[in-house]
């Protein structure tokens, strides 16, 4: 399974990516856990806040938009995780 | 007749802007200077009514009123309290130059513009600092700002450069004003004004002209590993940095470089090297302080009624073009700037070149027959750029 986060905007505007393909980790059985625990939807922010970040997270075919203040919980676990462990995208 | 109308009336901006700048008569330039500030202050804001309703009658608390929390490193807002207004340095680095911070932006405001803190009704002023781990970003969040530490290996903690913490700040200001949507071409304009008026203050605290500025934004911010300047250049948008692991600065300075892109809520913060540009490109021609001349056009167009919250490119830049014939005088050495300034960066077309005419219709396009549609004769007695009472 391919995880893809990427990050846009913020003060500096720069782009980051990181990628993981969680068949190749030693320990995929923790990272369906992760992705089996993220809630059905993600937080959707009314207004984003000038110089937010904005994630973008694709787990598989299914790819979210969370703005960085609301990044919490579950995804933000999966999020750390990717950043942590993964490749730069 | 609003006491703004009034006063414009008697005596137009541009000549109480050539009194302000009469070094012979120091005593009528500091009165000229003082009503200036006061007409910036009463012509202010559209939106407070909607976004905060507040009574201006009463006399606001003409103090920052700072309050710095810090968030220990979690991203719970707003944190605990550190630094209360008046109260002696904290001695954490962090925490004490954003209580410096804001109060060189604070008295920018109401010194320059007569604006009593953001929404020019006192509004105190909050911030959190140490957010996150590793946090590389400094955001408003509608209500204070919000900066990391960074990550020490690419950005340093965001409150080491003034100039961010006014952009930030003028964040707040935009929402209080012209409440730009923060998406495309009105997003890019929300950005660039908070680079414009975060330079400003950082130019003022200085006491820079345009000419000794550096018009960098976030100078500093970097550490030394990475191979660049600052973020953002306003003079030379795209060459703040070119970086191995950032890539190059992407901004463009011209619309031939205009970046689609659905990230960065439309390319916000990639597209506002474009307005940055004309910005620095009118306040260098004009020379002096930036404040002064280029700045005070921008804020009469930021606090227009012409300025709407989807505004584009185009529309914006006539709005100034407006502003600068009313304030400085129809033909004058900056209003001609400021069209000029539009005209390289490609937002205005060939025939607003070296005029004021014909670039205010109202069907988006450049005017080609210099029928002005709005009233721009520069005699200070018209309607000009509605602005908000």
């Amino acid at each position: 399974m391919q995880i893809v986060v990427r990050r846009s905007g913020g003060f500096a505007g720069t782009s980051r990516g990181w990628r993981i393909d969680t068949d190749t980790c030693d320990d995929p059985e923790t990272w369906h856990e992760l992705v089996g625990a993220l809630p059905r939807e993600a937080p959707v922010g009314h207004r984003t806040p000038p110089d937010d970040f904005t994630w973008t997270v694709t787990v598989a075919r299914t790819t979210v938009t969370i703005p960085g203040s609301q990044l919490d919980g579950p995804w933000a676990t999966l999020v750390a995780r990717v950043r942590d462990q993964g490749d730069p995208d | 007749m609003t006491a703004h109308d009034r006063f414009r009336s008697v005596v137009p901006p541009y000549l109480l802007q050539a009194v302000a700048r009469a070094a012979e008569h120091p005593r009528a330039a500091a009165a000229a200077r003082t009503a200036l500030a006061e007409m910036s202050a009463v012509s202010a804001p559209k939106h407070e009514h909607r976004v905060r309703p507040r009574q201006l009658a009463a006399t606001p608390d003409r103090s920052p009123q700072r309050t710095i929390a810090d968030a220990a490193g979690t991203t719970t807002l707003p944190g605990t309290v550190v630094r209360r207004e008046g109260e002696p340095a904290t001695g954490d680095a962090a925490v004490d130059e954003a209580y410096a911070g804001l109060g060189a932006t604070h008295a920018f405001w109401l010194e320059v513009f007569g604006r009593v803190s953001i929404d020019g009704a006192g509004l105190p002023l909050d911030a959190t600092v140490h957010y996150g781990q590793d946090y590389d970003n400094a955001y408003w969040d509608g209500q204070r700002m919000v900066f990391g530490d960074g990550d020490d290996e690419v950005f340093r903690r965001f409150t080491v450069a003034l100039d961010v913490i006014g952009h930030e700040l003028a964040h707040g200001v935009t929402q209080y004003t012209a409440d730009l949507t923060y998406e495309g071409q009105s997003g890019a304009l929300n950005e660039s004004v908070s680079d414009v008026f975060g330079s400003l203050v950082a130019q003022y605290a200085a006491g820079q002209t345009a000419e000794q500025a550096t018009w960098l934004i976030g100078e500093g911010l970097f550490t030394d590993a990475v191979h660049g300047v600052a973020l953002r250049s306003m003079r030379a948008p795209g060459t703040a940095y070119d970086d191995p692991v950032l890539g190059k600065d992407p901004q463009p300075s011209t619309m031939a470089g205009y970046v689609q892109t659905t990230e960065d809520s439309g390319g916000v913060h990639l597209n506002s090297g474009i307005p940055n540009h004309a910005f620095f490109l009118a306040a260098t021609a004009i020379g002096g302080n930036a404040w002064e001349g280029a700045g005070a056009v921008w804020w009469d167009a930021l606090t227009s009624d012409a300025t709407t919250e989807s505004i584009d490119f185009a529309g914006f830049a006539r709005v100034t073009v407006d502003a600068a014939a009313r304030r400085f005088g129809r033909g004058s050495a900056e209003a001609t700037a400021v069209a000029d300034a539009w005209r390289t960066v490609g937002v205005l077309g060939a025939t607003a070149a070296g005029t004021t005419d014909g670039v205010t219709d109202t069907d988006g396009d450049v005017g080609t027959d210099g029928d002005a549609v709005t009233d721009g004769s520069g005699d200070g007695s018209g309607d000009g750029p509605r602005h908000r009472a």
